[in-house]
């Protein structure tokens, strides 16, 4: 059953701006492993654990989420990651 | 490039040399090296470019037709081409200038002629060497499995031989920044 859908575009937009998206590192064969461990680390302040297991998803699963949140924040993790080179994609979760 | 910076490049591998000095980075750089970055990183900083930097433009960006721009300035979405048209609206016009200001600042860090540059901002210099080997690695197909040539025979062994010893020459400021 399709959910009742509100008349009220305000209510509606500020619905919309809450939903949860993630951003999505992709592999790819030009990003040195050592840098993009160290682009986690510097843009989401993970430890280097973490960057680090992030990164080897991203080496051996093909993609990792690498942050999650509303979809602005996801704009501009993405907007963060392509300017430091690497391939990043933002998209609603689930 | 010419045959000698390929010759240098491909013999011994990794030539400029990282020290540091008074807590800050510095690189020393031979003529043959400062000539392929000044190219490279100028042929970048053209790329990139804007040809619609008219910023009361309402027209809605694309993805560039040009194979080394897209890498350059990828799709913020896989499937969904609003998601990804409204994330270039949002983005690309700062993601050039900041990339071209990468490359315009390691531009201008270099020294004329052989001798050392040093490094204000050691993530402006990974940022602008990486854009660099993405352009590199588009125009020569690198992929996971590819190899530094054994010798250089043709342009492309050239390029190549400049591929492999940026990504050194980046590996060794990554292992700067991390110790």
């Amino acid at each position: 059953m399709a959910p009742e859908r509100t008349a009220d575009p305000v209510v509606d937009e500020d619905h919309e701006a809450l939903l949860p998206w993630i951003t999505i590192v992709w592999n790819d064969p030009v990003n040195l492993m050592s840098y993009v461990t160290y682009v986690f680390q510097k843009l989401f302040g993970y430890d280097r654990a973490t960057a680090t297991s992030l990164m080897m998803d991203v080496h051996h699963k093909g993609k990792a989420v690498v942050s999650h949140g509303v979809r602005e924040r996801m704009e501009h993790d993405v907007a963060r990651l392509h300017g430091a080179g690497l391939w990043a994609t933002l998209q609603r979760d689930g | 490039m010419g045959d000698t910076a390929a010759r240098r490049l491909d013999g011994d591998g990794y030539m400029a040399t990282l020290t540091e000095r008074d807590g800050r980075l510095q690189l020393d750089v031979v003529d043959d090296e400062i000539a392929v970055l000044r190219d490279l990183l100028g042929r970048v900083a053209d790329l990139l470019t804007d040809p619609e930097s008219d910023p009361d433009s309402d027209a809605t960006r694309r993805t560039p037709t040009d194979p080394v721009l897209s890498r350059l300035l990828p799709d913020g979405h896989r499937d969904d081409p609003d998601v990804a048209a409204a994330q270039r609206d949002l983005t690309e016009t700062s993601l050039r200038l900041d990339k071209r200001a990468d490359a315009a600042a390691v531009l201008a860090a270099l020294p004329t002629e052989t001798g050392t540059a040093l490094i204000d901002d050691i993530d402006t210099w990974l940022r602008a060497l990486n854009d660099v080997r993405l352009m590199l690695g588009v125009e020569l197909g690198i992929t996971e499995d590819s190899e530094p040539p054994r010798w250089v025979g043709d342009p492309r062994d050239e390029q190549l031989a400049v591929y492999f010893w940026l990504t050194q020459l980046q590996d060794y400021l990554i292992a700067a920044v991390l110790t």
